[in-house]
């Protein structure tokens, strides 16, 4: 069977009735995107693949849980989050904070709004440069925004925050990304 | 379309990468899927648990309404220090803390099981509070816990929550008496309730009003607590000095449940 053509949530449910072969294709579409955000958030450590391994062993565990009419990928980066935050936690580096006065507040933020390419090549070539200079919690929201194009709801879903936590999350993230950036080479 | 048994076909250069591995081990049955069941059964036990603890909350919170109305809490700050004193006493204290800790299980339960989480926390507990609050006033003026009471002391079955009732009987009671002066003699006054004759025992601690000199028939308000079927005043007020106004003020005698005077 083709399974290119099947979405994740069609691969999700067939994986579901004990399918390895869906279950496969879903390991390996994801698998580089996974193991990329884990060596972002962890200055590129060679455990990123062993954190990803042990999150993907218990999304197979848990995989009759997930509901298919939801979107797989939330689901599947809740789980690796989860992962990191136990291996941050392990290597007593750089945690991610346990509770943060900002998911007290409602925050007015700009709608979610998808950047042109421009913007994008930018902030990308900005955090290509600096991402390690970020806190944590600013450098995980810039990861799933701008290198795994999750939605503000979507990393609300992973990271289990108010989606304008996020987006506040992510203008300061932005705004400290900028501060960086030496004078004469802003756009 | 299900095929349990199948391998991945197509050897690749993940080959005895981190990912073949995973799922060689997945392949070989050293990890396996957890039941659809078992995720069946945990939604249902955490569903059970949030309408639990939400039923709990509610009767809780319409408890200590009730209370506040049956032993007449709003009344007491109108005896100065002593009456503010009693109410700091006598005040169901323990069930705001189980409130608070039940509230806390139960939006922690929400916020794990659905999206609640999307929403800023404060707005989360200020929608919950309000909510909260209407149910169990709600609750309150359906009388529930009036006839809970009343069956529980006298002596009805009331499963569960009938010890309850008998172990608040002096708040059911109430802590402030209202009545008419029927006799005084010394230090021993008798009075009138709607329904009862009461004795009313002054003592040196007594608080009463220094330019007021009681007589026979006057309507007054005693503070304190029974003891043998008499009442050890801490205050006493002629009822016309009492506040008029929400929320310290006498409630009217059919806003106040009414236990039978056989139990005493």
């Amino acid at each position: 069977m083709d399974y290119q053509s099947f979405s994740d949530e069609q691969l999700t449910a067939e994986a579901q009735t004990g399918s390895q072969l869906a279950y496969t294709a879903l390991v390996k579409r994801y698998w580089d995107r996974l193991v990329r955000y884990v060596r972002r958030m962890t200055a590129g450590s060679s455990e990123a693949e062993d954190v990803v391994q042990n999150a993907l062993v218990k999304a197979w565990q848990n995989l009759r849980g997930f509901n298919p009419d939801r979107r797989f990928s939330p689901w599947i980066y809740r789980i690796v989050h989860n992962a990191l935050v136990d291996h941050l936690k392990s290597r007593q580096r750089d945690p991610l904070p346990f509770f943060d006065p900002d998911v007290l507040f409602p925050h007015p933020v700009a709608p979610d709004r998808a950047d042109t390419r421009a913007d994008l090549a930018l902030i990308r070539r900005q955090l290509d440069q600096s991402l390690d200079k970020l806190e944590a919690k600013y450098r995980e929201v810039l990861v799933l925004r701008y290198y795994e194009a999750l939605s503000y709801t979507e990393i609300a879903d992973v990271l289990r925050l108010p989606v304008g936590t996020v987006g506040v999350r992510i203008k300061r993230a932005l705004a400290k990304l900028q501060s960086f950036i030496p004078p004469h080479e802003h756009a | 379309m299900s095929m349990p048994d199948e391998q991945p076909k197509q050897p690749s250069k993940l080959e005895s990468s981190p990912v073949q591995r995973l799922l060689d081990a997945i392949g070989q049955g050293h990890v396996q899927m957890r039941p659809k069941w078992k995720f069946i059964m945990e939604n249902v036990a955490v569903g059970a648990a949030i309408v639990a603890v939400a039923i709990g909350l509610v009767y809780l919170g319409s408890f200590i309404t009730y209370l506040w109305r049956s032993a007449r809490f709003s009344a007491l700050p109108a005896f100065g220090p002593e009456g503010y004193g009693l109410l700091v006493r006598a005040f169901p204290w323990w069930q705001v803390l189980f409130i608070l800790l039940a509230a806390g299980a139960f939006i922690f339960l929400l916020r794990r099981k659905t999206h609640l989480y999307r929403w800023p926390l404060l707005v989360t507990l200020g929608v919950f509070v309000l909510a909260f609050v209407m149910a169990a006033a709600v609750t309150d003026a359906a009388r529930l816990h009036d006839r809970l009471a009343n069956r529980s002391l006298r002596g009805g079955g009331v499963p569960i929550v009938g010890p309850f009732y008998r172990g608040h009987h002096l708040l059911v009671r109430g802590l402030v008496t209202p009545g008419a002066i029927m006799k005084i003699n010394g230090s021993t006054w008798t009075i009138d309730t709607d329904d009862e004759t009461v004795k009313v025992k002054i003592t040196d601690q007594t608080r009463i009003p220094a330019n007021w000199e009681p007589a026979v028939s006057d309507e007054i308000v005693v503070v304190g607590e029974r003891d043998d079927g008499a009442i050890e005043a801490t205050a006493i007020l002629p009822a016309d000095r009492l506040p008029r106004r929400m929320p310290f003020r006498v409630p009217r005698p059919d806003e106040i449940p009414r236990p039978p005077p056989s139990y005493y």
